[in-house]
């Protein structure tokens, strides 16, 4: 074993399981971008299934996200209604001289294996299900941690509008395109009750489902108060099905995901009418927030020096003319 | 570091001097090139690029950044393949399965571009960062700046074949041959590769602590892509799988080369390290390969292997690969499932302490 864990076992931070048991890591697949985690997952003694999920920070400077993982899992294991959907906080310390936070396993898949290999028009179905089982999650976490916040509400605004001016820097964004979006980033402040605990990354990785329709949510690493608008439009833009046959009649999946048309637009447009009367905007207006989310979105790739960033950037070109158009 | 240095040839501590390190017995002295101790004595070129392509790297390293210099001038002359190689800091992932802490002193050897040697810096104490090409350990040297990594010291060897390591006797926590072990032995012609390799093991376990660990990350002889088709270190296909004498007299026919590129299987490995005088090592499976071990899984540990394939056996993208790693996996017995995957996979990392 290890020294982090032989230590792990030497302090007894993993609660049932003994001293002398033996720790079997199994190191899986996660983003090699710097300030991310190492995790893998530990088998305790004959255990069929793993028990517990180590991380360790990629970059020892950079722990933050590790601890904001750790730190948001304590905060939703105290709240009655999601604590059985996400994994339990055991331990974060220095182990030997190395960050790790140790959570426990919870079952079911990631969403994202289900999209892999999706096909035809019943996986689509299948999909469309699962996004609105999600979605539904997403209305649940902001029922549950609701705080009325005017400096978080504030901060989101500045990070948006930051956002509009780097890209209108880099070219990427009009000047009329971004006094639009500015004022949208505007209005969509100053609304203090949508204000709740975001996951900060739900993308289809770290929802896994198990048993058909149990939910579990993992990586709690850019949780903070938020617009939990972000959180449906990060599911949104990352749970996105090409139907068979391409978008259908849409011409980009930007188009299609505001298409009532198409299935996936159906689940969508549901899931933000609830957003709708909470923040109080109309639709056009709910689009250009979109179009201020995926803002946000290019600037952190642009600083991260993203692989995937070309993509984006199609992305967003098309996301822009949509609403535009609009 | 002076105090660790040893000559590489008589083994006597050196002394250091501005111009370079001294062996007294010897009368030699070793230079200090850009800042990079060379402690080679004879010529050996091997890199992706040639000498002329590397001085255009350089020059672009030094001015834009090693980053950019990777991005854009490796991925111009090469594969774009090699940047991903060149740049992955998964690479040393495996440094959460090794006995690695702050505390250790780490040598690697054959450190090529620095993927490892960066991956593991910010990890542990110090990196020694050994390979025979001057220009990839400038560029090491340079990123190792850039990055901001004052314990990571590239210096030369000569090649690994020649077992001369330039450090006294356990001076290392952990030694890490990655990608290195199945070329040692082409950089000589004489002796059987097999008996290259146990000596250069040998060096590693004299320079390893007692307590230390060696890491090696290596294909394996039988992995499946070999099977199908893929080209082993000696350019060919199937020489791998072949017995060594008729991968010999091929290697000698198709390329008019010797066939000194040993790899060895899951039991392969554990024989060459107790020849060697190691212990039984820990074998993980990387998956899929070493060098972007995006799963490590212990070799030995049927369930964990069978709950992996399992869980992800019915999600590959291909309908035939899915359909055939189900009717294979799907409710095979657990050990059956070890026993495949050992024998099949790409790729093992093996760690392996010396005997007592």
């Amino acid at each position: 074993m290890t020294p982090v864990l032989d230590h792990m076992l030497a302090m007894g931070v993993l609660p049932d399981t003994p001293r002398s048991a033996h720790l079997s890591p199994v190191k899986l697949d996660t983003t090699a971008l710097p300030g991310g985690s190492v995790v893998m997952l530990l088998f305790v003694g004959s255990d069929d299934e793993p028990r517990y999920v180590l991380r360790m920070p990629r970059t020892p400077e950079h722990p933050e996200r590790l601890v904001c993982n750790f730190s948001s899992l304590e905060v939703l294991s105290g709240i009655s209604e999601l604590r059985s959907d996400v994994p339990d906080p055991v331990f974060c310390g220095h182990v030997d001289g190395t960050l790790a936070s140790v959570e426990t396993c919870v079952p079911g898949l990631p969403m994202a294996l289900r999209m892999r290999i999706a096909r035809d028009e019943g996986d689509l179905q299948e999909l469309v299900r699962l996004f609105q089982l999600m979605a539904d999650w997403i209305w649940e976490l902001h029922q549950t941690t609701a705080t009325p916040d005017a400096a978080s509400d504030a901060a989101e605004e500045v990070r948006a509008l930051d956002a509009i001016v780097q890209l209108q820097e880099t070219g990427m964004l009009s000047e009329p395109q971004a006094s639009w979006l500015t004022g949208v980033a505007r209005s969509a402040g100053c609304r203090a009750r949508a204000i709740s605990r975001i996951h900060g990354d739900f993308n289809p990785n770290n929802a896994l489902i198990a048993d058909h329709d149990r939910i579990y949510v993992i990586d709690w690493e850019f949780s903070r108060p938020g617009w939990p608008l972000y959180d449906l439009f990060t599911l949104a833009r990352t749970a996105w099905f090409d139907p068979p046959g391409g978008t259908g009649p849409s011409a980009t999946r930007a188009q299609a995901l505001w298409d009532p048309r198409t299935a996936m637009g159906q689940a969508f447009t549901r899931a933000i009418s609830r957003y709708e009367a909470l923040v109080g905007m109309d639709r056009a207006d709910m689009r250009a927030l979109f179009g201020v989310y995926v803002a946000r979105l290019v600037v952190e790739q642009l600083a991260q020096r993203a692989a995937w960033m070309p993509r984006l950037e199609e992305e967003w070109r098309s996301l822009v003319a949509v609403a535009v158009q609009a | 570091m002076a105090s660790q240095y040893a000559c590489p040839l008589c083994r006597a501590p050196l002394r250091q001097r501005a111009e370079g390190y001294l062996c007294e017995p010897c009368s030699r002295t070793y230079p200090l090139n850009d800042g990079i101790a060379d402690f080679s004595t004879r010529e050996h070129y091997w890199n992706h690029l040639s000498p002329d392509q590397m001085d255009f790297m350089l020059e672009i390293t030094r001015s834009h950044g090693y980053r950019y210099a990777a991005e854009n001038i490796l991925g111009k002359f090469k594969d774009p393949e090699l940047v991903r190689y060149v740049l992955g800091t998964n690479r040393a992932d495996f440094r959460t399965v090794v006995p690695l802490t702050p505390q250790s002193s780490v040598a690697d050897l054959g450190a090529g571009w620095g993927a490892v040697a960066c991956g593991l810096a910010p990890h542990c104490h110090s990196v020694m960062a050994m390979d025979t090409n001057p220009y990839t350990l400038r560029f090491l040297s340079m990123r190792a700046e850039q990055e901001g990594f004052a314990n990571l010291h590239p210096l030369r060897i000569d090649p690994l074949d020649d077992g001369r390591l330039p450090f006294a006797d356990a001076s290392f926590d952990l030694v890490i041959m990655n990608g290195v072990l199945e070329y040692v032995g082409s950089a000589t012609q004489t002796g059987s590769p097999a008996e290259v390799q146990l000596r250069c093991l040998a060096e590693c376990r004299r320079v390893l602590r007692p307590d230390g660990s060696l890491v090696v990350g290596i294909e394996n002889r039988f992995g499946y892509l070999y099977f199908l088709g893929t080209r082993d270190h000696s350019g060919l296909r199937y020489t791998s799988l072949m017995p060594r004498p008729m991968a010999e007299l091929v290697a000698r026919i198709r390329k008019g080369q010797p066939y000194r590129t040993y790899t060895y299987s899951y039991g392969g490995y554990r024989h060459l390290l107790a020849r060697a005088g190691f212990r039984p090592p820990s074998v993980f499976l990387a998956v899929p390969n070493y060098r972007d071990p995006r799963f490590i899984v212990p070799a030995d540990d049927d369930r964990a292997i069978t709950y992996l394939v399992r869980r992800y056996a019915s999600y590959l993208r291909r309908r035939s690969w899915r359909l055939v790693a189900q009717a294979l996996f799907g409710h095979t017995p657990a050990s059956l499932c070890g026993a495949m995957a050992r024998a099949l996979s790409d790729s093992f990392l093996l760690v392996a302490e010396p005997a007592r």
